[in-house]
């Protein structure tokens, strides 16, 4: 795994995707900063005002970021020809997917955790006389991540197989924009990869339902790691 | 066609039985029967398209056979897959490399897959005279100093068997000198086998022990050089000079192809 990052020295991977989680953790702060008074009018649940208010855009840069590293990681490997090099190399097929996946998931990770703090900074911050439980706070963060997963290996998936840069960049950016268009409501349309992201609502589900959500979504995790192997056996012998 | 049989059919490192590769309707590689002895320099010669490549690349398991079979070392795919690449450094059509990474960590990535010692990327570095440049990102190496980053990277670890494609492509006269002279040296240097492909005969004459020569994926002819000057003399065709020698089997194969078309 550590040789997946040292392959992305200076291609500009870490730097953008952490602009990117800055980016999207700065959001609320500002959002708050400049419409405190619309927001603490508001009843209920102050994390889930933010969530309300400001998570979409949230998920959409995380989306963005996803789509924009698995790409970076498969350039790398097509721009000079190394991925032939890897492919004559003892390595199994599979091995260099898996690890470039570890990669995007720990910064996807980093991203969530980041995001997270900032929100709970705000709940302090502008609604001090309201405490959010600690509990459901760690537990939408921890939703947040398996929500995520299976785009991201989708997402990579596609761009281990497009030698072209644009194609894989432009296929997932079509592809985020058909989830924010498209009606996906409902328990299993809406953990669908790409819609899955914008879900907030998964942290208040109780343990059973929460349960079944994490299983169609472990589910979703296994068929495209399984399909993403086997799209690298092919692309081997193309 | 004429194939002289090798001496010492057991100590072959790589035999191939009627290996044939079609890509659709065309046929790239045609019923080939190639030995390459251990410890030798095999010169793969044959003009552009001949096959070359594409029978290189099966036998790095980048591409699978139509048809036939062969054996590395006894070993064969995709069984011994693992074993087969662990044992093998290969060049294969244009250098391959990480543009954003120095030539010393493009050799680190692969150094550390292969599970060497930090002490082979030097020297690897020094074999292909890059150490001077080493720090600089291969992006900006020029096509010569590319090349030589393709084939430290073959040449790291020093492994039994080299498959070099065309690997003085692109180099300067100088450097094509220095790189033919180190491929002649290898076997002595460190007993290996090295398979290099090449479409000048003049070149491969300076090179190898042995030579196969390759037509529309046809085996023409394979033996060693003097085995060459004796069919030529034979034959008729011209002996003084064996590039033209070379040219005139080629022609006469295809004078050949084009009747029966
Ligand atoms: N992936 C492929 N699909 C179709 N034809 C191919 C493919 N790879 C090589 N060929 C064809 O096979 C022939 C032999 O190619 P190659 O082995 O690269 O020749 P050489 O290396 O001797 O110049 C060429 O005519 C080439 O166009
Ligand atoms: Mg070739």
């Amino acid at each position: 795994m550590i040789l997946e990052w040292k392959k992305l020295a200076r291609t500009g991977f870490v730097p953008g995707l952490l602009c990117a989680a800055l980016l999207a953790a700065a959001f609320p702060a500002v959002n708050m900063a400049v419409r405190s008074d619309v927001y603490t009018a508001l009843d209920g649940s102050p994390l889930a005002i933010l969530l309300d208010a400001n998570w979409q855009l949230m998920a959409m840069l995380n989306l963005f970021a996803s789509v924009l590293g698995a790409c970076i990681l498969y350039h790398i490997e097509y721009a000079g020809g190394a991925m032939q090099k890897m492919d004559t190399l003892p390595l199994r097929p599979g091995t260099l997917f898996l690890r470039k996946f570890a990669v995007l998931a720990i910064v996807g990770a980093a991203s969530i955790l980041l995001e997270t703090a900032s929100l709970w900074g705000c709940c302090l911050y502008w609604f001090g006389g309201r405490p959010v439980p600690a509990a459901l706070l760690l537990r939408t963060a921890g939703m947040f991540l398996p929500q995520l997963l299976p785009t991201q290996l989708l997402l990579l998936a596609l761009s281990s197989l497009c030698r072209n840069l644009w194609v894989s960049l432009g296929i997932g950016v079509i592809l985020i924009f058909m989830a924010t268009i498209l009606p996906l409501r409902g328990p299993v349309l809406s953990l669908l990869p790409f819609a899955a992201p914008f879900e907030t609502g998964l942290a208040s589900l109780s343990s059973g339902e929460l349960l079944r959500s994490l299983c169609l979504l472990g589910a979703q995790l296994i068929v495209f790691a399984a399909a993403g192997l086997a799209c690298q056996k092919i692309r081997r012998c193309m | 066609m004429t194939i002289s049989k090798m001496n010492h059919p057991k100590a072959n490192i790589i035999e191939t039985h009627e290996l044939t590769k079609v890509y659709g309707n065309f046929t790239a590689v045609s019923h080939l029967n190639l030995h390459i002895r251990k410890g030798s320099v095999y010169g793969f010669l044959g003009p552009n398209g001949a096959g070359k490549s594409t029978t290189m690349k099966m036998f790095l398991g980048l591409t699978r056979p139509t048809e036939g079979y062969f054996f590395i070392d006894g070993k064969t795919y995709p069984a011994d897959r693992m074993e087969i690449l662990r044992n093998t450094g290969s060049f294969i059509e244009s250098p391959a490399y990480y543009g954003n990474l120095t030539g010393e960590e493009n050799l680190d990535i692969i150094r550390r897959i292969l599970g060497l010692p930090r002490s082979a990327v030097d020297d690897a570095l020094e074999i292909v005279g890059l150490t001077q440049f080493r720090r600089r990102q291969a992006r900006k190496y020029s096509l010569g100093m590319k090349q030589r980053l393709g084939l430290a990277e073959a040449l790291l670890g020093r492994p039994p068997l080299l498959i070099l494609d065309e690997p003085t492509n692109g180099l300067d006269p100088v450097g094509i000198h220095e790189i033919r002279t180190l491929i002649k040296s290898l076997p002595r240097q460190y007993d290996c086998t090295v398979l290099v492909s090449s479409h000048l005969l003049s070149e491969v004459e300076l090179m190898a022990d042995d030579i196969g020569i390759l037509n529309h994926g046809r085996l023409l002819f394979e033996g060693t050089l003097a085995g060459l000057r004796d069919l030529a003399r034979r034959s008729g065709y011209p002996t003084d000079n064996l590039e033209e020698t070379f040219l005139a089997m080629i022609d006469e194969d295809n004078q050949k192809g084009r009747l029966n078309r």
